[in-house]
């Protein structure tokens, strides 16, 4: 299974870096939403895998023993998750605003705003 | 004013109360940690120093009071020249290596503040910046060799290092810490090839000249090359170094100094030699040079001090300090003149003055090794002398002629005399009546600081008829001669040296060559296309894992277990999914197959016992498809905006496949690893019991790591803000 | 599309959701849930009023600006540190008051990051959406 994992993140990495490079800013924002699944697979894979049981206490226990799923790696997906949330509809009022102003979705026309045309 | 001038005499005196031949010292930590303490060290060496410092600096003071008065900011200036002074001084007194650093880099800043103290005048301006630029990059050099010095010692304490010094010769630090000590000492004592900085310097006002090319600043490269003596002075390369760079200086400047026109330049370069000399005589090392050293030293503090006084007064008198303009002046500057002819026979060397004593010593050093460094010496002393009689005999002895500029009688203001006439009349008295103080009090205990094996004799004016005294005369009779016929051998030095480029021209050509490639360099990084900046991140991201992935681990065998069907299956609607969002042309399918892709991964999650994450996943999800169908018919189509070319192409996807395949082959390798379980058996066993929570993720989240969390909502809190900002700016355009 | 059928349904499916979220954000420290869970339903609930009626009409039941509910988030969830702080622990630390009901400053803490999430979300979810509907 981590095989698996491993060949399906690699591939979502893979296709959005390959997005992230075009010119298109709709392809860019593609490819970072590709990227950031893959990274959080990534670091699902990273913490070892789990079929056993959810990191949850049941009930009636105390403590947590014997096999279960990384509590810490799922923490921290979950943090990425929702920064990349909050980077990504950064990200989409950003792209909005420079098609509006510079009538031009092309990576590489936004030089236009830096030399202050 | 008075108040600076109150602070010289209790400083004058306070040192003198304290001051024992022997050396005295005290300690306050100051960063234990770091090793340094605030520690001072008064002895011989020190005192000389600290002296002439402080003596000079009341003088200049004094002269200042008149000279600045009325220009703007003239306070200020005082303020910055007490400031000068207590950096220089804390420099000769520091007695812990970090502490002399700061100082000698609190004498870099003090000084750049003098020297552009003209700062509406842009020649004032250029030439501040390049005596720091100068001084500043030597005093980098300075900071790593001493870093080297204090770990080959293990101490900061400059007292426990010059105890240990004779051991440190072998040690494989011992030539770097030398050569870069050298640099810094070389740059702050104007030597060649750095020793343009100090003819620059030349723009600061004449008080400022005065003190920086007597007694301090210039002097601080002498100090510590005298100071740290007893550590390196064993060494052949310091031997060399020393000798090759400051003989240097002294020939190549006083050639130059004697084609200048300008007074004040005239001055200006031969403190570069006065200074070559003094490298050149610490070289040597022995106790008539290291006599000599000292002796020179007071003599070049009073007798410089004095001439760039003179100078400033006949500048203020005249308005010019043209040589060719200035005539006659000995009968209106009198008291200047007194001053002047004192200070330049001292220059030149005839008796009874200390010129006069420091050369005789310096002969019987040079004659003590070798004929070499004697002609050395006599030809530099030559040119010297004939360069002291130029500057007091033009101006103030030679007849008025048409071009001469009238003079206006300024020494009715006794402050631009009586300072330059005190210099002179201590000059007359060192040497007579006070010669066996200075030698009791000074010059033999300073010796015994920078070589203490010497052997120290007092200095007499009077040897009896021997070679020094003969030489003497040899180099007094050719000064007399290049004098008269100094035209002549000024036009020769102009033809021979027009080809050789000058010293502040290779500092501007560097200075500008560092921006030119700065500027070049920001062009090709910073070139405005947003592709060209991720195309650079990840062409250097794949390179990394290019050159890494040979070596990380590869699990024997290929592991298969534990893969259901219904896994695999959705593996491949997940790539199916993903290329569609690659080679789709509609944007709208391109969402679809975006969000079908988020989805199977979300299961991916839920088969993981990532319950929490799969659900957020699921929900961002939906509101990212949410807001990309809002916007998406506002954009432009895929066909609006031209692809890449097919090489680009080619190469973009090999970039892509490069790092996915690098990800992967780090993933897989991490499978044969065991996981550091410590923090996730903290967690599973507190969570409960410490936390009153059985949800570990959410607990991690809440309580373990909340300060994480913390951070994170600011962040999206902070994009909102600013995406709310983005939109906003929109709508006020719009109105 | 704003059809009356849909109006009516997003009404009553609205309701449902905000219970939902809350339910889900109290019951996060023992089972799966928790401040973001809860917030993203919310917002997903919040959207989908955005669409069956208007921008304004959410901005105007809601009342208070996104951006302040955001800012009040982020305090609270600051400012529950500062109960261990103040009694001599390092911030952040837990504090529980064990009385009928297990309450805490890590609850407080996550009703903190649930209020931050919402806030941020949906402002800009209604500024995009009063820019382009």
């Amino acid at each position: 299974m981590h095989l698996l994992l491993s060949l399906i993140t690699g591939m979502l990495v893979a296709a959005g870096i390959y997005l992230m490079l075009e010119r298109h800013l709709l392809r860019i924002l593609f490819g970072f939403i590709l990227l950031s699944n893959g990274i959080n697979l990534a670091i699902l894979t990273a913490g070892q895998l789990s079929k056993e049981a959810l990191p949850i206490i049941p009930p009636g226990a105390v403590t947590l023993e014997g096999s279960f799923a990384n509590p810490l790696s799922q923490a921290l997906i979950l943090t990425a998750i929702v920064i990349g949330f909050g980077v990504l509809i950064f990200c989409l009022s950003l792209t909005y605003r420079a098609v509006n102003d510079s009538g031009s979705a092309d990576a590489d026309h936004m030089d236009r705003s830096e030399k202050g045309e | 004013m008075g108040l600076s001038v109150a602070l010289h005499l209790f400083l004058l005196i306070g040192l003198w109360v304290l001051y024992s031949p022997s050396g005295v010292g005290w300690h306050w930590d100051w960063v234990p940690s770091l090793g340094a303490s605030f520690s001072i060290r008064l002895d011989g060496l020190s005192m000389l120093f600290s002296w002439l410092i402080c003596g000079i600096g009341l003088f200049v003071q004094l002269y200042a009071f008149h000279y600045m008065k009325g220009k703007p900011l003239s306070g200020l200036f005082h303020v910055y020249l007490t400031l000068f002074m207590l950096a220089m001084l804390g420099l000769v007194l520091a007695g812990n290596l970090l502490l002399l650093f700061i100082f000698w880099e609190l004498t870099t800043v003090t000084s750049y503040l003098l020297i552009g103290f003209n700062h509406d005048q842009e020649v004032s301006r250029k030439n501040a910046l390049q005596a720091m630029l100068v001084t500043g990059a030597g005093g980098l050099a300075l900071l790593a060799g001493l870093i080297l010095l204090g770990q080959m010692a293990g101490t900061w304490e400059m007292d426990q290092i010059i105890n240990r010094g004779a051991t440190f010769i072998s040690d494989k630090r011992f030539a770097p810490a030398l050569i870069l000590i050298l640099i810094g000492a070389f740059t702050k004592s104007a030597q060649v090839p750095f020793h343009f900085w100090l003819p620059g310097a030349m723009s600061a006002p004449a008080p400022v000249s005065a003190f920086l090319h007597s007694a301090t600043m210039v002097k601080g490269g002498i100090y510590l090359l005298a100071r740290l003596a007893p550590v390196f002075s064993q060494s052949d390369l310091w031997f060399w170094s020393l000798a090759l760079t400051g003989g240097i200086t002294a020939v190549w400047t006083v050639i130059v100094a004697l084609q200048q026109r300008d007074l004040k330049l005239m001055l200006a370069y031969s403190t570069n030699v006065a200074l070559g000399k003094l490298v050149f005589l610490l070289a040597l090392g022995t106790r008539y040079a290291i006599s000599a050293a000292l002796m020179f030293i007071i003599a070049h503090a009073l007798y410089k001090a004095a001439l760039f006084m003179v100078i400033g007064t006949v500048d203020k008198a005249t308005g010019t300090r043209n040589i060719d303009q200035v005539a006659g002046l000995g009968r209106i500057l009198k008291f200047s003149f007194l001053a002047a002819g004192l200070s330049a026979f001292s220059k030149a060397g005839i008796p009874p003055l200390p010129g006069f004593l420091s050369k005789e010593y310096m002969y019987k050093a040079a004659l003590q090794i070798s004929y070499a460094p004697t002609i050395l010496l006599v030809f530099v002393n030559a040119l010297m002398g004939a360069m002291a009689l130029l500057v007091v005999i033009r101006p103030f002895i030679s007849k008025p002629d048409a071009r001469t500029v009238p003079a206006s009688p300024v020494e009715k203001y006794s402050f631009l005399w009586i300072p330059p006439v005190c210099l002179g009349i201590l000059q007359l008295l060192a040497t007579t009546l006070g010669l066996q103080w200075l030698n009791t009090t000074l010059i033999i205990p300073a010796g015994q600081v920078i070589a203490p094996n010497a052997g120290y004799e007092s200095l007499k004016l009077w040897q009896g008829l021997n070679l020094p005294l003969a030489l003497s005369g040899v180099s007094l009779l050719f000064a007399f001669l290049l004098f008269k016929y100094h035209t002549w051998i000024k036009r020769f030095i102009d033809r021979t040296t027009r080809l050789l480029p000058a010293g502040s021209q290779c500092y501007e050509q560097i200075v500008n060559g560092i921006i030119r490639s700065g500027s070049a360099l920001t062009s090709i990084l910073q070139h405005g296309r947003l592709t060209g900046y991720i195309f650079m991140l990840f062409f250097l991201m794949a390179l990394v894992f290019l050159f890494n992935m040979p070596a990380l681990p590869m699990p024997d065998t290929v592991n298969w277990q534990g893969i259901r069907f219904y896994e695999v299956l959705l593996a491949l609607g997940l790539a199916a999914a993903v290329f569609t969002v690659l080679l789709s042309r509609s944007r709208l399918l391109a969402i679809v197959s975006l969000g079908v892709a988020g989805f199977i991964t979300t299961l991916f999650l839920m088969f993981y016992n990532a319950p929490d994450v799969a659900k957020t996943q699921l929900l961002v999800e939906t509101l990212s498809v949410i807001f990309l169908v809002m916007i998406v018919g506002r954009l432009p189509k895929f066909s609006d905006v031209l692809p890449h070319s097919f090489g680009k192409r080619i190469l973009n996807t090999a970039i892509a496949v490069t790092i996915g395949a690098g990800v992967f082959r780090v993933l897989y390798a991490m499978s044969t690893g065991h996981p550091d379980t410590t923090l996730i058996d903290y967690f599973a066993a507190n969570s409960l019991i410490a936390a009153h929570g059985r949800n570990i993720v959410n607990v991690i989240l809440v309580d373990f790591r909340a300060i994480d969390t913390l951070g994170e909502i600011t962040v999206v809190v902070m994009a909102a803000l600013g995406a709310s900002a983005i939109l906003l700016k929109k709508k006020r355009t719009d109105r | 599309m704003k059809s009356v059928i849909f109006k009516t349904t997003a009404h009553i499916v609205i309701g449902i959701m905000l219970l939902f979220s809350l339910y889900l954000l109290f019951r996060g420290h023992n089972e799966p849930g928790g401040g973001f869970i809860g917030a993203l339903i919310a917002v997903i609930a919040f959207a989908l009023l955005i669409f069956s009626e208007s921008p304004h009409y959410v901005r105007k039941r809601i009342g208070l600006s996104p951006g302040m509910i955001a800012l009040t988030g982020v305090g609270l969830s600051l400012g529950s540190g500062f109960f261990a702080a103040f009694s001599g622990k390092a911030y952040l630390t837990g504090l529980w008051c064990k009385t009928v009901l297990t309450l805490g400053t890590p609850l407080l803490f996550d009703v903190g990051v649930y209020l931050a999430v919402i806030g941020g979300v949906l402002s800009i979810l209604l500024d995009l959406a009063e820019e382009l509907l």
